[in-house]
């Protein structure tokens, strides 16, 4: 029985022998490259005993084992993204048993792997999330409507007065998100034009960030490292623009590119 | 202000959303399926949600989480929650005396 199985981060392409002195996901082993041709994928060893099918599956269901290798894992192809300039980042638990199958692997795939390594040239990712407080959103820019809202209603009774009012606000929210949505539906396409491409990814809930806050756009860019100023500057503004409106903008990265590779 | 968050800060939503679901796909020769980044995202956060509340408490001493960073070790993790844990269970006794006392 074997006593270490291969796991995998992504591939580049340049050989690491200017030296990648970094642990793997487990510190057994540091980080090195398996090549075919001019690209490597970069890899390290992994005990068998706990990365094999049956005990991977078992630990994936491990949250405390999840959360520490899935952490690891981005680090490391951070770190190599750091190093190298350029990675093709492959997903969580790309393991192979040997260093044959990691050769076959970008045999198989060269033509893909090396399009998409020059697409990435002197690129990186970058991550948009907007979040909204509604209540400041509706206080800071719809004062008319809210002022409406109340002479309408105060001459009403109490009852009928209560109903009406959530009604009236139920109505009013939605008339906010409508905007909030077309507020960064604009900020989305005005990053992109400035970006090699942009993408829009499913909203999380609070649940999954932790934030108090409603999010209405979960955007990532591709952007030119030569770009990157001008990128800033323009999220800056925005930033300063929609902070007053209770609209925040968290902007994240930069990433390798893990939401622009694919393999044809 | 815009949430500007350098790496080191990024979330575990930003980190799971990338590695378990973006990267290209690769036919590996371990085939595993994983539970969706939303349900792993809060089953972790649930996990690790006796940080929070010892936060809550004004008790932060571990705010620079080591396993953010690579050379991440094993033991001091245990002894970590080893250390919330007692945190813990020592203001839920004190309350419990408080309570007593009345």
């Amino acid at each position: 029985m074997e006593e270490s199985i291969i796991y995998m981060y992504g591939v580049i392409n340049r050989d690491n022998s200017f030296g990648l002195r970094i642990s793997g996901i487990d510190t057994s082993s540091g980080l090195y490259t398996v090549g075919y041709e001019d690209i490597y994928a970069v890899v390290s060893n992994v005990p068998f005993d706990e990365y094999n099918e049956e005990s991977f599956s078992r630990n994936v269901e491990d949250m405390q084992w999840l959360k520490n290798k899935a952490i690891l894992h981005s680090d490391i192809t951070n770190r190599i993204f750091d190093c190298i300039g350029s990675i093709v980042p492959v997903k969580f638990g790309t393991i192979f048993l040997d260093k044959e199958n990691v050769r076959n692997f970008l045999m198989e795939n060269y033509k893909s792997l090396n399009e998409n390594l020059d697409k990435m040239k002197q690129k990186e990712e970058w991550g948009l999330k907007v979040y909204c407080d509604i209540k400041k959103f509706i206080d800071a820019g719809m004062e008319d409507e809210k002022k409406a809202i109340h002479e309408q209603t105060s001459m009403m009774s109490k009852g009928t007065r209560y109903f009406a009012l959530k009604k009236l606000e139920k109505s009013l929210e939605d008339k906010a998100v409508d905007k909030i949505f077309k507020l960064s539906q604009k900020l989305f396409d005005d990053i992109s034009i400035i970006c090699c491409e942009g993408k829009l990814n499913k909203l999380l809930s609070k649940e999954v960030t932790g934030i108090p806050l409603d999010m209405y756009m979960n955007a990532v860019f591709l952007v030119k490292k030569d770009d990157l100023e001008f990128f800033k500057q323009t999220i800056e503004n925005y930033g300063m623009e929609y902070d007053r409106t209770g609209i925040y903008i968290d902007q994240n990265g930069p990433w390798p590119p893990y939401n622009f590779c694919r393999l044809e | 202000m815009s949430m500007a968050k350098s790496l080191e800060a990024s979330s575990l939503a930003d980190i799971l959303e990338r590695i378990l679901d973006k990267g290209i796909v690769v036919a590996g020769d371990i085939s595993v399926s994983i539970a969706s980044v939303e349900l792993l995202t809060i089953k972790i956060r649930l996990v690790i949600c006796s940080v929070d509340k010892a936060r809550e408490i004004g008790i932060n001493w571990w705010q620079k989480d080591p396993a953010l960073s690579s050379g991440f070790n094993e033991e001091n993790e245990q002894i970590k929650q080893l250390k919330e844990e007692n945190v813990l269970l020592k203001n839920e006794l004190m309350q419990k005396n408080m309570e007593k006392s009345y």
